[in-house]
């Protein structure tokens, strides 16, 4: 209904959000390039490119599950939950033996998927928040950590596993190649496809995809159920690079997923962005932190500069860099309540 | 379709008053649950359960989630929600052992300016969410990672060291009941009388219930919701000086996980994930019930590392029982 007096001048301000939307991110990427390139010189050696692909693989296959859920309304607080899970699975099944390393990444595939469904059925069978529901699903996974390992997760990861995280192919780390092939798919699937198309109408305005026949709950289930899918992968990657279980696992791939989302530009109220955008975003944050590494940053301040992140993205959506102040304001009032 | 909820809601109640559905929206379902438990756990461990030293450490430990739970429940109401709290409650416990550092001629100062922190860290939320428009879940969410950022920032491992007075302070007590119980009783009261007895409390329910009503009903929405934000800033700092007190070190962990535990309490009190309402009384029940789950793992002599477990089934429980159905 506000899309009928807003469809005249749809085409240049649509252009103009999409230049707007580009423009904000890759700045920033030149910034912190210009940035890193005057403080730390020896940013721009193979070592640090490589732990700079790393990070891009490692961030973005988790950003990808994350921009679903993020296009369907959502948002995914479990990831970094999932990840730790399946370390702790494929270590304590595998006990660091090559042999059972097939079953172990089974068993993990299946613990994600289990919670993917317990987040889907919480969000779409009980409507319940999706932060709300998701956040509790990472308590709980933290529960189950520390009851099954007694508050000491530890083992090893089968060295079979390890191409997966150290790996290179051409130089080329083997999460970064993963990351691409993976990105393609999903740009693919959701500019190209019956199914991307469900998963934007049902973003954009659940009721009227509903009442076009699209069966919403099973889109929505299953966008969740890729996330934590997207989570496993991750997980196993990361703890492939270890090679063993992180008793920390203190890594938060939930903030770092949203902010590489949210600063490439998809929408936090759905329906809105293209996997393009996340990989500008995933690049981007990738670039930041290991800057932040380079200077010697710890934990903390990695956390303050993604949390700082976030929410200067998200006001910038919100405000549309100031191009757009006339039509952002008009409908300012109603993302207030931004509950889903 | 803001303008068709509230017909549906009011029709179905009407012929058929479903008492467990009133029991629940009212705050007294919850506290049937803690009867219930307090019941089973006087049959099970009688002597240990009623014993002045577990009632003390029973209460005590209700009085940082109760704070907490307190400013939720009133951002809640309004039609937010605050996942900053935990990381509030973590930075003002590490800040207060760290300045203080054994000194006791910075007492005073330092708390004066921990309650000031936690207001303006609330503040920062309220002005985000109020004039910039943007989603609480987001801001709050950001600045949980920003601030338990900057509390990592300031140490990694526990530091500081708090002055004697308030560690006396923290374990003193009259009978079973200690000294900072009382505190958040008198912080449930006057929440209780800001919230029912004053305007403000009647726009805060007005502002939840329907935000854009409340603005064209002429409610100053803005200032409504910066003191809600600024409230709740404000106990977490609080919880935070009392958890400080008591564990006398400041750690950067302190707080992590209450804002969920927050959360919880208050949907488990019958509150409204989407504002407007709830009852003080249902969310006091809560913070019981959770008080009374730990002490129990305790007392049942349970393995300690099965409380996350069971903190975290209850949760999902919780917000799959008690989360209203929308439509």
């Amino acid at each position: 209904m506000t899309a009928a007096p807003a469809a005249p001048t749809r085409a240049p301000s649509a252009r103009l959000a999409r230049i707007s939307g580009v423009v904000a991110p890759l700045t920033g990427l030149v910034l912190v390039l210009v940035l890193a390139a005057v403080t730390t010189p020896q940013f721009y050696s193979l070592e640090v490119a490589r732990l700079v692909m790393f990070q891009i693989g490692l961030i973005g296959i988790a950003a990808l599950g994350q921009t679903l859920v993020l296009l369907v309304g959502g948002i995914d607080l479990s990831i970094s939950g999932v990840m730790a899970l399946t370390s702790v699975v494929l270590a304590t099944y595998s006990a660091g033996s090559d042999s059972r390393l097939l079953v172990g990444v089974v068993l993990a595939v299946l613990a994600g998927l289990a919670v993917g469904l317990v987040n889907a059925g919480l969000v779409v069978l009980r409507n319940v928040p999706p932060f709300v529901a998701t956040f509790a699903s990472f308590v709980l996974i933290q529960g189950v950590i520390i009851a099954w390992t007694r508050g000491a997760p530890s083992g090893n990861i089968p060295d079979a596993l390890g191409w997966l995280g150290g790996g290179r192919i051409w130089e080329i780390p083997v999460p970064l190649v993963v990351f691409a092939v993976l990105a393609l798919v999903a740009g693919i699937a959701l500019g190209r496809t019956t199914a991307g198309r469900r998963v934007y109408s049902t973003g954009l305005n659940r009721e009227a995809a509903r009442m076009s026949g699209i069966r919403t709950g099973i889109v929505i289930a299953s966008c969740y159920i890729l996330s934590s899918l997207a989570g496993v992968l991750a997980g196993l990657i990361n703890s492939s690079f270890i090679g063993f279980v992180d008793a920390a696992l203190v890594r938060s791939l939930d903030l770092d997923s949203i902010a590489a989302a949210v600063i490439g530009g998809i929408a936090l109220t759905g329906g809105k962005g293209r996997i393009s955008q996340t990989v500008l975003g995933v690049v981007l944050l990738a670039a930041l932190l290991t800057w932040l590494i380079q200077l010697g940053a710890g934990g903390g301040a990695q956390l303050v500069v993604s949390g700082g992140v976030i929410l200067l993205a998200v006001f910038l959506q919100n405000r549309g860099l100031g191009l757009l102040s006339p039509r952002a304001r008009t409908t300012r009032a109603t993302p207030r309540k931004g509950k889903q | 379709m803001t303008a068709t909820t509230p017909a549906p809601a009011v029709a179905p109640t009407r012929p058929r008053p479903n008492w467990v559905a009133v029991a629940v929206r009212r705050g007294a379902a919850v506290w049937v649950i803690v009867a219930a438990l307090v019941l089973v756990l006087s049959v099970l461990r009688g002597g240990s359960f009623w014993s002045t030293g577990n009632l003390a450490a029973l209460l005590t430990s209700a009085v940082v989630l109760g704070l907490v739970s307190l400013g939720q429940h009133t951002v809640i109401l309004s039609g937010g929600i605050d996942l900053s709290v935990g990381a509030m409650v973590t930075i003002t416990t590490l800040l207060t052992a760290v300045l203080i550092d054994g000194y006791p001629i910075r007492t005073a100062p330092v708390l004066i300016g921990m309650l000031v922190l936690g207001a303006l860290i609330g503040a920062l939320n309220g002005v985000l969410i109020t004039l910039l428009g943007m989603p609480p879940f987001i801001v709050t969410l950001g600045m949980l990672y920003l601030v338990n950022g900057a509390a990592l920032w300031i140490s990694s491992t526990p530091a500081g060291r708090v002055t004697s007075i308030l560690s006396e302070f923290a374990f003193g007590r009259i009978g079973p009941i200690p000294y900072t119980f009382l505190v958040l009783v008198l912080a449930v009261v006057a929440m209780w009388f800001l919230l029912n007895r004053t305007v403000w409390g009647k726009q805060v329910f007005a502002v939840g219930g329907d935000l854009h009503s409340a603005r064209a009903a002429g409610i100053d929405t803005t200032r409504v919701l910066l003191g809600v934000y600024i409230a709740s800033g404000l106990l977490a700092a609080i919880a935070g000086i009392l958890l400080a007190s008591r564990s006398s070190v400041g750690s950067p962990t302190a707080g992590a996980g209450l804002e969920l535990s927050a959360i919880t309490v208050v949907v488990i009190g019958g509150t409204s994930l989407l504002g407007g309402r709830g009852t003080l009384l249902g969310t006091m029940g809560g913070v019981a019930l959770l008080s009374l789950i730990t002490n129990s793992i305790t007392l049942l002599q349970f393995p300690s590392t099965i409380t996350d477990l069971i903190r975290g089934i209850i949760i999902i429980a919780a917000v799959a029982i008690f989360v209203a159905k929308r439509r």
